[in-house]
Formats: C-alpha cells, structure tokens, sequence
C-alpha cells in the first residue's frame, strides 16, 4: 500500500514538474499589413491634425539579469499656447517606489523589492546644467518626489521650444502595481519610467503627483525610443517598429509612434507573440499583435476575435482608430501590470478556466480597448475626471460585450479556479455551502449596479477624483455610476442619437485635451431638451433615485387613479404607465413633485400600473415598486421561498447531523 | 463476521422500514426548524412582490437587477439570517442528537417496537452523545483548519511559479482530503455513538479510540457499507433532479407539484439517514460479536 502510495505521488509530481516545464517563446505572424497608409505609426490622413507638444528621444538599455535599465532622453519641448513659461514641471512617476512613504505607497506595499527611485545622472536644458527642484503639487507629503520643476534662465515664449536632456537609470521593482517584473518568469512590463513633462495650459502647468489608483495627463507628441534587450528577448511597445538589428549578445529595437501621450513597452523571454490584420472600411489595415503567455494560448484566438470587434464597433459607431498597431499583452500571474491602458497598448490576463459565457476577459480586453480612444485619444486629465475614461470605458466595454455577446450568465468560482453558472449565497474558503445552480443572464448595466449599491452616497462623478476619500468611492464614482449614467442618458435620448453624441465628442476632442464642462456641451448641442436637470441630478450630485407607485385605486367605472411617489431625493423624467387587458396607457412626468396623482381613463380591464416602465433610470434603486398591481400577487414569493426552505431543509440535515 | 454486506443492508432496511413512523417525527422537526428560518425571508418576499410585476416576471425568468436591489435594500436583515441559522442550527443538532440516541437503541434491540424504546434512548444516550458532538466538531473544526493552511502553504508555494495548472491540481487535492477527511470524522462520530450505546459505556474519549481501532481493523467492510448507502442517498438525487428538471416553472400548481417532490426527498434523506445508523449497528454488532466455538459431541 505505501508503495503504491508512493509511486501515485511520484507520478503527481513528475506531472507538475512536466506542466512547468512548458514555457517557450514563438512567433506567429498573419499581421502583414501595407504600411504606405502610414507615417511613424499614425495614418498619414491623420498626422496634421496632431499637436507635436512634447517630443522624445530615448535610447534605453535593459540589463535582465540585474533588472535595470540606464536611458538617455532628450525631450523637446514646444510652447503651443498663448503664455509664456517660465518653468519646466516634469513627472518622475518611478520615484512614487522610492519609499514606503510616498503617495503611492498609501495603498501598495514598497519594500526591498519593490523600491526604486530614478538616478538621475546628467539634467541638461538646452545644453547647460539644470537643478531640478520637487514640490507636491496636489497633496502635501516631503516624502513624495514625483513631480519637479526647473525654473528657467529664460521663459519660453509661445511658439518657442526648448530642448531638454536626461541621463538617468532605474532598477526595475518587483511588480506590485504597474510597472515591475514578474517572479515567476522573465517579463519585464516598464510604464511611466521615462520623465515626462506636464502639461501646460491656461498660462499655467497641471502636473500631478503619482496618485495611488489614479491614471495620468499629458500632451500628444512623437515617440522615437531604442530599446536594447538582450538578444532572446522580443519587445512589446507603443510605437511602430521600424528596425531590429542584433549581435550576439543583444538586440536593439527601434520603435516610432506620433499623436501619442506615452510610451510603455515590455521585454520576455518567454512569451507568444502572434499577429493578426484587422481592414478598415477604407481598405487600410492595423496589426493588431498579441503577447500572450504560453500557458494561456487557448486564449489567443479570442482576444483577437475581441479587439476585431471593438474595432469594428468602434469604427462603425464613433471613429476609426487611427494608429499601424493595437497591441495586447496579456501578463503572467506573478505580475501585476495586468488590467491597464496606454496608448495602442493595453495589458490583460485570464483565469485558468473562462469559458465565454462568463464575458471574461473578453469584457476586460473590451474595456482596456476601449481607453484606446477614451484616454488615448480623448486625453482627459485622469487625476481630476477620471470618469471621462474610465465610466466611458465602462460603458463602451459594456455596450460591446453586449453587441456581440448578448448572454453572458452569473457565475460564481468553487475552489478558486473553476466557475460553476449559479448565484452563491454563502461559502466558505472557497467551497459554496448555500448557491443555487442556474443560467442566469447578466443584463445590461447590472454588475455596475451591483458596486453603485455598495457606495450611494459618498462623492458625486463631478468631484476631483484624487479627492475623493475611499478607493470604494473612486471606483463607484469613475466606474461604476458613470456607466449607469451613460447607459441611463443612453436609454433616454435613444442609442442612435447616443452614438451621434459619442462621434462628435471623438470628433472634436480627438488628439485633444477634454473636460467633462466639453462632453455636456455636446451632448447638449444634439438636443432640443435643457438637459441641465440631468447633470444636475446625475453628474453634480450624489442624489438618490427611488421612484414608486403608492396606489392604484379604480375612481369610478372607467377612471382611475395612479398615486406615484418620488421617495428618493433624485428627479428623472418619467413615464408612467397603465397596464390593461387590451392596451397600454402612457403619461408623462417631468416635474419634480415628491408625489403625484395620474388619471387615466378606460373601459379595459386594468392590470397594473408602473413608473419607468422600460427602465431607463439605471441608477433606480428599487424597480419592485416601480409597479402596483390591482390583484395581489403570491406565486413568485412562494416560489422562491419554497426553493429558500428547500435548501434550509437539506442545510439543516448536513449542518444537524454531525 | 457472521453476516455478509447484503445480509446486513437487507436487515437493516428491514428494520428501517419497521422503524419508518419515526422518520414522521424527525420530517416535523426538519420542517419546523427550516420554517423558522424562511418564514421572515417570505415576508421580506411578499412584501417586496406583493403588489410588485416584477412577481409576474420572475414566473418567466429571474430578474437579476431585481435580486442585486433585493439584496441591498433588505441588506440589514439578510445579514442577520448567519446568526439565526447559527441558532437554528444549533438547537437542531441537539434535537438530532436525542433522535439519533432514540434510534441506535431500537436498532440495536430490533425485536422490540415502542416508542417508549425510543425516547428512553433519546434521553439515555443524549449527554453521552453529546460529548461525542463536541469531540466531532473539534474533528471537523481540524479538518477545515488543516484544509485552510494547506491552501496557504499552496498559495505561498506557487506565489513566485507561473504554473497556475500545478497549483490548481493541488488545491483540488486538498478538497478532495477535506472530504475525505469529514467522511472519517463522521464514521468515527458515528461508531463511537454506536459504540457508546450497543455496549453501554458511558466513557467517551475511550470509545472514540474504540470506534477508531473499530474502523482501522475494519476499514474495507465499513468504507463498502457507507459507500454503499451514501450511493443509494446519491441515487435519491439524482432522480429528485431528474424529474424536476421537467417540471415546468408555471402555471402556479406545479409550483405545488415541485413542493410534494422535495418533501419526498427530504423524507428519503431522513430514511437514508436511518439507514447509515442502522448499517453501522448491524456491522458493530456482528464483528464485535464474541464467537465461540462449538464443536459437535
């Protein structure tokens, strides 16, 4: 017996130790494309309709074994505005690692391992040795040095540029946000490593400090980096690659890319890379490349099967996307850069086991693409609205997970890794004790409904996002409410003119700098209706939305009366509607009384009455007494209370019985 | 061992269905119980739908907006069901253990028929029994314990190893050990009890160790018997989902249809339960049998 129980362990062992062993590097290349539409990455259509801000020019070396990088990088700079500027203010976002008393480090653990700090060794401007002095721009902290400003000798006059010239070098930290490499293989992810100039604007600079959870603000500009890796790595990056040569130890990569606000790339050693062709209606292509670990091939074909269609619907719906490449790296568990945006790069990661039905990762590559336009190119200050990307992200992911994928089911996961389609009541470590198995559709809206009920109150989408005072009330308000109230403005003008808002913002604002005041301004120009009311009750405010039919009293032989309540504090314009036998009648309310009587007249025999019957107020807290009845109703109840007392009853048997 | 595997599965059905009355009482008791703790989640229920049409359309598919905003506005009551189930739960275990004592003595004296029988167990055996469920939740406490810190020794094994397969193969061992190990726990609570009761010791602790070297030096015979009976349980399922999965969601008397149809499984389940107590006295009764030896004059 403990033979044979030694040799089953030996074979469990020698298995695992095969499936570890799988790790290998290919190539797959279907993504030929003709790059004459194109000029430094961007279509040649395209290119004067880009500012040229902020130019870089870096040459970066990354040393694997010892983790580091050293760079050269000259930046030029030109003044685009109508004010002079007499300083510089750059962000040094690496030195949000340098301690564990930085911004940053308020909500990610920086140890040994993940500390790191740019060693800048040579500051030039414009040829001559500057100083550089760090402030705290947003939130006073002396420990925080990731922002700076060089006071000039001379201002830079509008119209002028100024040249500036960085030496520096880096260890790359063990990944805990973002940037960092992954312990379990060698993947280097290298994001807002470079100093990068702010933004000047209005005669004065916006240059925000490295927000723990919050994203970034820059100005477009043209990308020429060299990243050299040794030799049997392959890079991933912004720009378009425009020339590779090697030698026996290393290999140098030559990446351009215009109309961009940063540059990200990633080195491996390990990792697929396959390439497929997406064709614009015009005839003209962009590559869409995938680097994708070995482990989770059976992904590839899907995410590429997601980025064609979020091209697709995006081209059809509000723009063309107007860069060569769209490159999707999908990380290693053991890093933690997965789930983020850069511009024509974003990064992914999938579950051991996803089937499609569960919209994963599908809906994270969808809502990752989807910045490529809302951030990438609508460039929102990301510190200040962060909803301007990521509610529009949301929503966008979400009406594109459900343009191709209309049933996506509730799942819940036992053991950590496998998803079984059901609701999970109760569990512990991970095993579910009381859950019912089940398809349950996911509608429209629904999981950020789900977090927008945890946070009702706390902020309003309008506050300055690095304000707000929980991680719970960022996300709800960048997330979670601004995909409710889009999908909810969305529902109440009608998709059609939904969609035309959506491309005349991507119209004006693209390649451009974009504030929420912008967005309603469009959307009020493709309506009739003031839609002040609605931003007023949606955007400025944290109001509540709880509509209600108190009372449905037949009045006489053909009249009756709908006594409906506003309970919460929010206003929406309704409708209400009178359910009969034959038909259904209809009446609007557009004031915002707490309460209101409705008659209605008819021979039918009525059924019910219902306020917002088609659900446009996402953001409605309560849909079950948005209806009134005239009989009562107990099925439903007894029904799911009877499967309730089912599962009690066998609860009990298991639980009762020890 | 006088008696083979299906001698004791048909003496003990036999005497499961000499016994069946009982499982009426055990039934009442289950249905109470439950009902304590779903009566105010019908409220809550028919409250909410009452005069609702998302009742009418919940006949045709869940709503699953409905259930998030459910779950939310009655949030403060949903979180206090754990502490009442907890109490449910509780009071349930030591009206089962008073049951359980009132079985084991009429299956261990299976001529006899009174119900008299069966509450002088219930109340002979119920402190002795008790103590047993005490130790047992010690057992399974350890099990839950050992099953948590395995998955962290996982976790913390593969926290630097992109070998997400390896990793996902182990923790579903440790699973399979957590079950395992309740069936042991189990099988041990339930010979002790067994044990504690066919040779009427009162000393808890030393017929654990019993009931322990029992299951060792009889560990095939005893694993065949509770898998056996656990399959027949299995089966009960296994047909309960069969012809539910047919029954339609309306017009409302199936509705009554699919009630009946899990009462009848309950019940089965009861009986089931009866059934693993009266295996395990038959087979602690037969292998602990002294046999003497007669030879012919």
């Amino acid at each position: 017996m403990k033979q044979v129980s030694i040799l089953i362990l030996f074979i469990v062992l020698a298995g695992l130790l095969y499936i570890s062993e799988n790790d290998i590097t290919s190539y797959k290349d279907q993504g030929k494309i003709n790059t004459a539409f194109y000029q430094s990455g961007i279509l040649k259509s395209e290119h004067d309709k880009v500012q040229r801000v902020a130019n870089y020019n870096i040459s970066v070396e990354l040393n694997a074994d010892r983790k580091f990088i050293t760079a050269q990088e000259e930046i030029v700079w030109i003044n685009k505005t109508k004010f002079p500027a007499k300083e510089i203010q750059f962000h040094f976002y690496p030195n949000a690692y340098k301690s564990d008393k930085t911004l940053f480090a308020k909500a990610y653990p920086i140890n040994s391992e993940t500390r790191t700090q740019l060693d800048i060794k040579t500051f030039l401007v414009n040829g001559d040795t500057a100083s550089l002095i760090y402030f705290q721009p947003d939130i006073a902290n002396p420990y925080d040095s990731t922002v700076a400003k060089v006071l000039l000798n001379t201002s830079v006059q509008p119209g002028d540029s100024i040249k500036i010239y960085f030496e520096y070098s880096m260890k790359i930290p063990r990944s805990v946000k973002r940037m960092g490499y992954a312990t379990g293989r060698n993947f280097f992810f290298v994001s807002q490593w470079f100093p990068k100039v702010g933004v000047f604007e209005n005669g004065k600079w916006t240059c925000s400090q490295y927000h723990p959870y919050l994203n970034f603000y820059s100005d477009f500009g043209d990308y020429s980096i060299k990243i050299k890796v040794p030799k049997d790595y392959i890079v991933a990056s912004t720009g378009a690659e425009i020339e590779k040569t090697s030698d026996n130890q290393s290999t140098i990569f030559h990446f351009v890319q215009f109309g961009v606000h940063d540059f990200v790339w990633m080195a491996s050693d390990e990792i697929l890379h396959h390439s497929e062709v997406y064709s614009r209606h015009d005839g003209s292509q962009i590559t869409i490349h995938a680097f994708v670990q070995p482990e989770r091939e059976k992904y590839i074909e899907r995410y590429f099967q997601c980025v064609k269609n979020c091209l697709k619907y995006f081209e059809d719906h509000i723009g063309i996307y107007p860069y060569q490449n769209v490159t999707l790296v999908d990380v290693p568990r053991t890093s933690a850069s997965g789930g983020m945006e850069y511009p024509t790069l974003f990064t992914v990661s999938a579950e051991l086991f996803s089937p499609q039905a569960t919209g994963w990762p599908e809906y994270l590559v969808a809502h990752e693409f989807s910045h490529q336009f809302f951030q990438g190119l609508i460039a929102n200050n990301e510190v200040y609205e962060a909803w301007l990307d990521e509610g529009f992200a949301s929503y966008l992911a979400t009406k594109i997970m459900y343009y191709y994928k209309p049933e996506i089911l509730e799942n819940f996961k036992f053991a950590s890794y496998i998803p079984i389609y059901g609701l999970n009541f109760l569990s512990y470590n991970e095993i579910p004790m009381i859950y019912t198995l089940a398809e349950i559709q996911i509608p429209e809206g629904a999981r950020s409904a789900s977090n927008y009920y945890n946070n009702l109150r706390v902020g309003s989408i309008a506050d300055t996002s690095y304000k707000l005072p929980t991680r719970v009330s960022y996300v709800n308000n960048a997330y979670n409410k601004p995909e409710l109230v889009l999908l909810t403005l969305e529902r109440y003008v009608g998709s059609d003119k939904m969609m035309e808002i959506l491309k005349d913002y991507y119209n004006n604002f693209k390649y451009k700098h974009t504030t929420g005041k912008d967005f309603i301004k469009i959307v009020q120009n493709h309506l009739k209706e003031n839609m002040d009311w609605f931003w007023d009750e949606f955007y400025f405010s944290s109001k509540i939305f709880d509509y209600k039919i108190t009372s449905l009293k037949q009045i006489n032989n053909n009249t009756y009366e709908v006594l409906a309540e506003r309970e919460g504090d929010g206003f929406f314009k309704n409708e209400i509607a009178l359910y009969t036998d034959c038909d259904t009648l209809y009446q609007k309310w557009n004031t915002n009384e707490r309460w209101k009587i409705f008659t209605f007249k008819t021979s039918n025999k009525v059924i019910a009455a219902e306020i917002d019957p088609n659900r446009k107020n996402l953001l409605d807290i309560n849909f079950a007494n948005n209806s009134f009845t005239l009989e009562t109703r107990v099925w439903s109840s007894l029904s799911l209370a009877i499967r309730l007392f089912f599962w009690v009853q066998n609860a009990l048997m298991i639980l009762g019985s020890i | 061992m006088i008696l083979n595997i299906r001698q004791i599965l048909l003496q003990s059905i036999r005497s499961v269905f000499h016994n069946a009355h009982f499982v009426l009482l055990m039934w009442a008791v289950n249905v109470a119980s439950a009902l304590v703790l779903t009566v105010p989640i019908i409220n809550l229920l028919m409250g909410d739908l009452g005069r609702s049409m998302i009742s009418d359309r919940l006949t045709l598919g869940f709503d699953y907006i409905w259930y998030l905003q459910f779950r939310n506005i009655y949030s403060t009551q949903l979180d206090q069901l754990p502490l009442s189930i907890y109490f449910v739960v509780g009071m349930y275990a030591l009206i089962q253990t008073f049951f359980l004592g009132g079985l084991i003595a009429i299956f261990h004296t299976p001529d006899k028929n009174h119900t008299v029988d069966f509450f002088y167990g219930g109340v002979k055996y119920f402190f002795r029994f008790l103590k047993v469920l005490l130790v047992s939740l010690l057992f399974f406490a350890a099990a839950f314990k050992i099953n948590d810190y395995s998955g962290n020794f996982i976790t913390w094994l593969f926290k630097n190893s992109e070998n997400v397969t390896a990793d996902f193969i182990l923790k579903s061992f440790r699973y399979l050990l957590l079950v395992f190990f309740i069936g042991i726990a189990t099988m041990i609570s339930d010979y002790t009890k067994v044990s504690l009761a066919v040779r009427d010791k009162t000393r808890t602790l030393s017929e654990f160790y019993n009931a322990i070297l029992f299951i060792k030096n009889n560990f095939n015979i005893v694993f065949v018997l509770f898998l056996i009976v656990a399959i027949i349980g299995a089966v009960g399922v296994v047909i309960y989902n069969i012809i539910g999965w047919f029954i339609p969601r309306t017009p409302f008397y199936f509705l009554i249809l699919s009630f009946i149809l899990q009462q009848l499984l309950i019940i089965f389940r009861l009986l089931v339960r009866m059934l693993f107590y009266s295996t395990q006295v038959s087979l602690f009764k037969d292998l602990s049998a002294d046999v003497i030896k007669v030879e012919a004059q």
